[in-house]
């Protein structure tokens, strides 16, 4: 039986080759999105499964809660983690995870690289395979190495024993390569380099070891089984209010135990070391899948539905000869499913196509392994797709009485079947107009991001971030660096100028001092950065008010710079004559600039001070954040039309004056870039996904167009007789799509609106959607759709009337 | 084998009904050829589908074996229809993706008879018809008897009880349509029901009894002399 429903559905494939291409290409292009969908998703979802005891690791997390505001932190005090190890026999194992920029000497050149801290028990907690040698973390000399570092630096030579040279607390010291081990990819907790957490402890001062309100690094604890975070948070609620109850009130610091499988996808938490994927992902690209499937899926059921004509025929015959119901709707979903797994077939091989650049697109390292739970859940997966795709088709195929289908009168209920298709394909256009609408509106308030006026000049600047040091020495050594830079570039025609500041542009963001108000108590903050006299200038920001800096060294120590933003914040009406408020009284306000976006446009712009002494300031706070190294960065502006030999110039001087330091650049132009690197890859997705989904849904259109002119061929035939032109051929086709992507439209218009202002949302400067977006969507549609019937009309308009006649 | 009794068939087209049968009785035994003869629009296809099961009528009693028909469910009808009746088309019908070998076989899937058992029936049939050689050729690439030959072919292979054909060889030229019509005699005489529709009176004399209708009412119900013409 089957063979046969599979021979007729073979044979009907080849015969309507037209279709089944259609059918395949859509499909396939949808299962080969689904596919590379779901390796990325079950990739996510694998991130640190594969420790034994995952399931039983946490990451410590502490929330403190400061006069209205909440410090929520994944990183946490030292202290914290050996507190808990030796009081709660809950805590069966515990370490600490602190990483650091270091420079390594492995054989001259040193470069920056991070460094990892652990305890002994790291070994315990987390299934790292240690690949070659043995360590337990004990050993202070000893260092092990990553598999991809080893591989970087020692290449295929066994690395065990060799020794590299790490400059920790300010010293260069020699460590042993003990073992390597392998990080693998779906792993949060990484390292290069790991070195015994003895090594960090020593660089502490006494008061960092004891301090409830510095964080360092993570803390994992391996938790007794069966006991979940939240009941060992309740455990211990009450000992850590004890221990914190001089700075804290109870119930105001709370210390928590996030699931290490959690950390990966929760974007609700505070990201620690452990590097934290956009949860949304998974979401949208799935989404993206889903809607091109479904276009697929529609697509196979209009055409079935636009060819019962053709088919019934030989439902009745079959159903004459004895066929029930039943028989022939298996009939037809073993043809759809037929189809769904020749277009698995399709879609994998497209698959395997595209994934270097799926890779590549979303910086991913997923392959493909041909297993056969992957052909099995494939298999699986086109029958579930044939068989809800063919449902309605087979519903309605199966349903005629024998009569009517052999004789072809099968239109008593025609006008129901007409408004079906005609929702499907009206469907297929809501989905692809939102599509379109959305693309249009990202790639509107992308180019709003990188062409905004952020109040600076980024072109063309250089910046290299010194290292191998205590700050306030670095930025002394910094800034006299810079003067003797200065009279040498003096002499270079393509490096202009430098500037040395804390902070430079296009990273994570400044830092925040924060203070409580003497009189109400209210907790305040504003943001700061440390600059010479030259920055201003360099960046060509503007003085609204007052001077710059003087350029002597010792003025001006009490001297700062705020923003507008500052001076309307704080409602200081005469800025040139106040000081900072709250604890930096004593900082004077020289100048005020123009606001500019020092930092993403994500963030709204805060009060801003520039400082040309920031050590004191930070001496003051009693409260400060860092988002970013606050190592002094030299800022080169250089000359973008010899940008390349204008490198070269500054490495040379780089390696002449800092022989010792990495000459790591970076350009400030590439980091504001990479700060919507998000954004940039969200918009590629939608981008695809909206291409794929016109494409497909236009095959749709161009085969249902197709059958029904070729239903109608006699009255082509009649009209053209009759003296009709191709034009007016297409004008009367095309009155029905016009129709159905108007009320599309009306539909897809508010739907697109809503959710593109949500994820405007996000950003707090953005565009404001303009009504001409929703225009351009609406065209495109309806421009794509003409062509797509437009096609049909040539090919059936010149046919010979009198041959299309006499067939009838 | 079969009892009509006041069957009828109308549309309803607003508030105007339109007769297609009207009171129409008779009995039918096993055994019989019976032609039904008459104008077009007469409603001869349409008695000859109700009787089959592929339509039904709209009042009135239909008894087929003693099963009253009209009454049963769908389910029933459909194995009734299944197990007793063969139906031959004017047009042929047969499947266009389907060979020769596989448009016989059809009706025997449906009925799931064994594989084995199901090549030696499509075997004979095939042997029986002279087609053994065009077992693997698609429709269209038949003559228009060869395929009539495959539809009767596939109309009895299943045995059934009763033949239906409707307008048997009202697509075929004479020598073509003398070819199925003597096949048909055969098939009676090994005692085969069958109720054949026809403008064609030579048709006609291959049967044993001739209904005549006419705007929906049988209008003349007579035996056929054998081995003359018709007389009244």
């Amino acid at each position: 039986m089957i063979t046969n429903y599979l021979k007729t559905a073979w044979r009907s494939l080849i015969k309507d080759r037209k279709y089944s291409i259609i059918n395949f290409l859509g499909l396939g292009i949808g299962i080969a999105a689904s596919i590379l969908i779901m390796l990325y998703v079950i990739h996510e979802r694998s991130f640190d499964q594969f420790h034994s005891k995952s399931d039983q690791i946490h990451r410590m997390w502490v929330k403190e809660h400061v006069e209205g505001d909440v410090f929520f932190n994944t990183v946490t005090p030292l202290i914290m983690g050996s507190e808990a190890r030796s009081n709660f026999a809950e805590v069966e194992y515990m370490t600490r995870f602190v990483t650091t920029n270091n420079l390594v000497k492995i054989d001259v050149d040193p470069q920056s690289e991070t460094i990892a801290y652990a305890e002994p028990e790291f070994f315990t907690i987390f299934d790292f395979q240690i690949i070659n040698g043995q360590s337990d973390l004990t050993e202070p000399g000893e260092v092990i190495l990553s598999e991809d570092i080893a591989g970087k630096y020692f290449g295929p030579s066994d690395p065990i024993g060799k020794t590299i040279s790490i400059l920790v607390n300010n010293e260069w010291r020699d460590f042993q390569v003990a073992a390597t081990a392998s990080v693998s990819s779906n792993s949060s907790v990484r390292f290069d380099f790991l070195l015994p957490f003895e090594i960090y402890w020593q660089g502490v001062s006494a008061g960092g070891r004891s301090c409830w309100t510095c964080v360092f690094g993570e803390t994992y604890v391996l938790l007794q089984p069966d006991l979940d975070g939240f009941a060992m948070q309740e455990r211990s609620k009450q000992f850590f209010d004890e221990r914190v109850s001089e700075i804290y009130e109870a119930g105001k610091y709370v210390v928590g135990y996030q699931p290490l499988t959690d950390i990966h996808l929760n974007n609700e938490f505070p990201v620690g070391i452990a590097a934290v994927s956009d949860s949304r992902y998974p979401y949208i690209l799935g989404g993206i899948a889903l809607l091109i499937l479904v276009l697929a899926a529609i697509n196979y059921i209009t055409l079935a539905i636009g060819r019962t004509l053709s088919r019934s025929k030989e439902v009745g015959i079959r159903k004459v000869a004895g066929a029930g119901r039943m028989q022939i709707m298996l009939q037809y979903w073993s043809e759809a499913v037929l189809t769904t797994i020749m277009a698995s077939v399709i879609g994998l091989l497209i698959a395997v196509l595209v994934l270097p650049s799926f890779n590549a697109l979303f910086d991913l390292t997923l392959s493909l392994n041909y297993s056969f739970s992957l052909v099995a859940s494939l298999i699986l997966f086109a029958i579930v797709l044939g068989v809800l795709s063919a449902i309605y088709p087979s519903l309605v195929l199966s349903g005629f009485t024998p009569l009517q289908a052999i004789s072809g009168k099968i239109g008593v209920n025609a006008a129901s079947k007409h408004r079906i298709l005609n929702t499907l394909v009206g469907a297929q256009f809501v989905i692809s107009i939102v599509l379109i609408v959305a693309t249009l509106i990202m790639k509107n308030q992308i180019d709003y991001l990188q062409n905004t006026d952020l109040g600076f000049n980024q072109e063309a600047t250089l910046v290299v971030s010194s290292q191998g040091g205590s700050i306030p020495e670095l930025i002394e050594k910094s800034k006299s660096q810079a003067e003797i830079f200065r009279s040498e570039i003096a002499a270079m025609p393509h490096v202009q100028s430098v500037t040395v500041s804390n902070h430079s542009f296009g990273t994570p963001g400044w830092m925040r001092l924060g203070y409580n108000e003497e009189e109400s108590g209210v907790f305040r903050n504003f943001m700061m950065n440390g600059i010479d006299d030259y920055f201003l200038e360099l960046f060509d920001i503007d003085i609204l008010e007052g001077r710059n800096f003087f350029s002597d060294g010792e003025s001006d120590r009490n001297a700062v710079i705020v923003n507008r933003h500052f001076v309307d914040e704080y409602e200081i009406e005469e800025p040139l004559s106040a000081t900072l408020p709250g604890p930096f009284r004593e900082y004077r306000i020289v100048g005020v600039v123009e606001d500019f976006h020092y930092e993403s446009l994500h963030e709204a712009i805060a009060p801003l001070v520039l400082a040309k002494d920031p050590m004191g300031l930070l001496r003051t706070t009693p409260d400060l954040v860092f988002n970013d190294s606050p190592l002094p960065k030299f800022n080169f502006r250089l000359d973008a039309n010899h940008l390349l030999s204008a490198v070269q110039s500054v490495k040379s001087l780089w390696s002449q004056h800092m022989p010792d330091q990495p000459f790591d650049f970076r350009f400030v132009e590439d980091d504001l870039a990479q700060m919507y690197v998000s954004e940039m890859r969200l918009s590629r997705m939608v981008i695809t996904g909206a291409g794929l989904a016109i494409f497909i849904a236009c095959l749709g259109l161009y085969g249902i167009t197709g059958i029904s002119m070729n239903r109608r061929k006699k009255e082509i035939g009649i009209r053209k007789v009759l003296g009709a032109t191709l034009v007016n051929l297409l004008a009367l086709f095309s009155k029905d799509f016009l129709k159905l992507i108007s009320i599309a439209f009306l539909i897809a218009a508010p739907l697109a609106w809503w959710l593109m202002r949500q994820w405007l949302q996000d950003f707090a400067y953005s565009i404001s959607i303009s009504s001409w977006v929703f225009v351009m969507a609406a065209v495109f549609a309806l421009l794509v759709a003409l062509i797509a019937i437009g096609l049909q009309t040539v090919f059936h308009g010149l046919r010979n009337p009198v041959l299309t006649l006499r067939e009838e | 084998m079969i009892a009509l009794k006041n069957i009828e068939k109308y549309y309803t087209n607003g508030f105007q009904k339109t007769w297609v049968l009207r009171d129409i009785t008779t009995n039918i035994a096993q055994g019989e050829f019976v032609t039904i003869m008459g104008p077009s629009g007469a409603g001869k296809s349409t008695l000859l589908n109700i009787i089959g099961m592929l339509d039904s009528g709209d009042k009135g009693e239909y008894h087929f074996l003693d099963e009253p028909v009209m009454k049963l469910r769908e389910k029933r009808r459909h194995e009734l229809h299944k197990s007793y009746m063969g139906f031959v088309f004017q047009a042929y019908h047969l499947i266009d993706e389907l060979t020769v070998y596989e448009n016989i076989e059809t009706p025997l899937l449906y009925r799931k008879v064994k594989r084995s058992e199901r090549q030696s029936m499509v075997a004979e049939m095939l042997d029986r018809f002279g087609i053994v050689a065009k077992k693997d050729l698609f429709p269209h690439q038949l003559s228009g008897g060869q395929q009539q030959l495959v539809g009767v072919a596939r109309a009895i292979v299943a045995r059934p009880k009763l033949l239906l054909a409707d307008e048997p060889t009202g697509n075929l030229h004479s020598a073509q349509g003398e070819i199925i019509m003597d096949l048909f005699k055969e098939l009676h005489d090994e005692g085969m029901t069958i109720l054949q529709v026809t403008h064609s009176e030579k048709n006609a004399s291959y049967g044993t009894r001739i209904l005549e209708i006419e705007d929906g009412f049988i209008r003349e119900d007579y035996p056929v002399r054998q081995g003359g013409l018709i007389g009244h």
